[in-house]
């Protein structure tokens, strides 16, 4: 009974102590852990193709490039905000589609665009609408690292002259971070 | 010291005139025989022409030989040329007359390359035609006047230095124009218009130029936001 008494005594006291001790670091006050942060300029850097080099053969067949990509070699995520489509050097854009390669008139200037980023059936498709414009919408997001498979066919009528490296459209890609 | 006439079995006998008129060695006429040198003295001259004449004579039949070979020459070398076109590759085409053959004409039709050598070049020219655009999104300027951290980059896996064109998106006024060649950058600069205070939402036009005529090859466009501090 005695050594039963001095056990419950003994732990009392324990108890005891280590209420008032916690009791005594609360009164010293709360501790807060700064988390600072640096941040340098971050790198923006994309490698888009500012060439898409089509080759009409001599059975009229369009050729085009199916190695075009865009790299986001940026420190994040990034966007692509906007893609203009103009005919430069007397040749006009017309809508993707709307040009009948086989009766369009021979040497008629018109180019038709259809631009496919990303999968070849599932990816986002652009198309030229006529006028130098496009029916691009939105935006198209590359992730940090990400190369964005970028495929692309055309309209062109016919023409009698050959031509080697001839500038006839002008696509521009204007792309930023994603916020 | 005398010489022994009477012991040579030949004493007497007159070597052939032949012999005497064309020795083997007109300046040195043969002594075998005492008895020659009496004839060999005044006949000497007449020896020396005549070798001379035929000399003539044979240099005379090398050049007649010299010409018919160059006269043959010259016939045959447009003789062949005439003929040469009637065989093209290992076909042996026929010759009509008034009607040349096409000597730059080969074996094949002019379907030119394959699909796969086109699409190859185009690749290459895709390749080519890329282009590495970097810079600071969000420069910051002290004043509208003062250097800005542009800090653009012409990457040296670039092929052509690049022209770098600032529009602010509101009123596309140009603020900044520079040239950066490969491999070099551009830390801090200045703008060509005093902005005053405020954020500009401006894109920066990033276009490869031919080296040699400063033609623009290309462009790229990269969203950014220029800040005036004061």
């Amino acid at each position: 009974m005695k050594t039963n008494r001095t056990k419950f005594f003994s732990l009392f006291l324990v108890l005891a102590m280590l209420l008032s001790a916690t009791t005594v670091m609360a009164a010293e006050g709360e501790q807060t852990v700064p988390v600072d942060l640096t941040v340098e300029e971050p790198i923006f850097s994309v490698t888009v193709p500012i060439a898409l080099p089509i080759t009409i053969t001599a059975q009229g067949e369009i050729l085009t490039s199916d190695t075009a990509a865009i790299i986001n070699n940026s420190a994040g995520p990034v966007v692509i905000t906007d893609i203009q489509t103009k005919g430069i050097n007397g040749w006009e854009t017309a809508a993707f589609g709307s040009i009948d390669m086989a009766s369009a008139k021979v040497n008629t200037k018109h180019v038709s665009l259809q631009l496919i980023f990303g999968d070849k059936d599932r990816g986002t498709i652009v198309n030229t609408t006529g006028e130098d414009t496009n029916d691009f919408a939105g935006f198209i997001r590359l992730a940090k690292a990400e190369t964005l498979p970028l495929l692309y066919d055309a309209e062109v009528p016919a023409q009698t002259t050959a031509y080697e490296s001839a500038q006839i459209a002008e696509v521009i890609f204007t792309v930023g971070w994603d916020e | 010291m005398q010489k022994q006439v009477l012991n040579n079995p030949f004493a007497g006998i007159t070597p052939p005139t032949r012999q005497l008129q064309q020795p083997l060695f007109p300046q040195q006429p043969t002594k075998l025989f005492p008895q020659q040198e009496q004839y060999q003295q005044p006949q000497q001259p007449q020896q020396s022409e005549q070798p001379e004449k035929k000399k003539k004579k044979k240099s005379k039949k090398k050049y007649l030989l010299l010409l018919l070979l160059l006269l043959l020459l010259l016939l045959l070398i447009p003789t062949i040329w005439l003929f040469k076109g009637a065989f093209i590759g290992d076909v042996d085409l026929p010759s009509f007359p008034g009607i040349n053959w096409d000597k730059n004409q080969d074996v094949g039709d002019l379907t030119g390359k394959s699909k796969e050598e086109i699409v190859a070049a185009l690749n290459d020219k895709v390749a080519e035609g890329m282009i590495n655009i970097s810079m600071n999104t969000n420069p910051i300027f002290e004043t509208g006047t003062s250097m800005g951290t542009l800090m653009i980059t012409n990457s040296a896996s670039n092929r052509y230095p690049q022209l770098i064109e600032i529009y602010t998106k509101d009123d596309n006024t140009l603020v900044y124009s520079g040239a950066v060649d490969i491999g070099n950058k551009v830390e801090q600069s200045t703008l060509l218009v005093d902005l005053p205070k405020g954020d500009y939402e401006c894109i920066a036009y990033f276009s490869a130029i031919n080296p040699e005529t400063g033609e623009k090859l290309g462009t790229a466009g990269a969203n950014i936001k220029i800040t005036v501090l004061n």
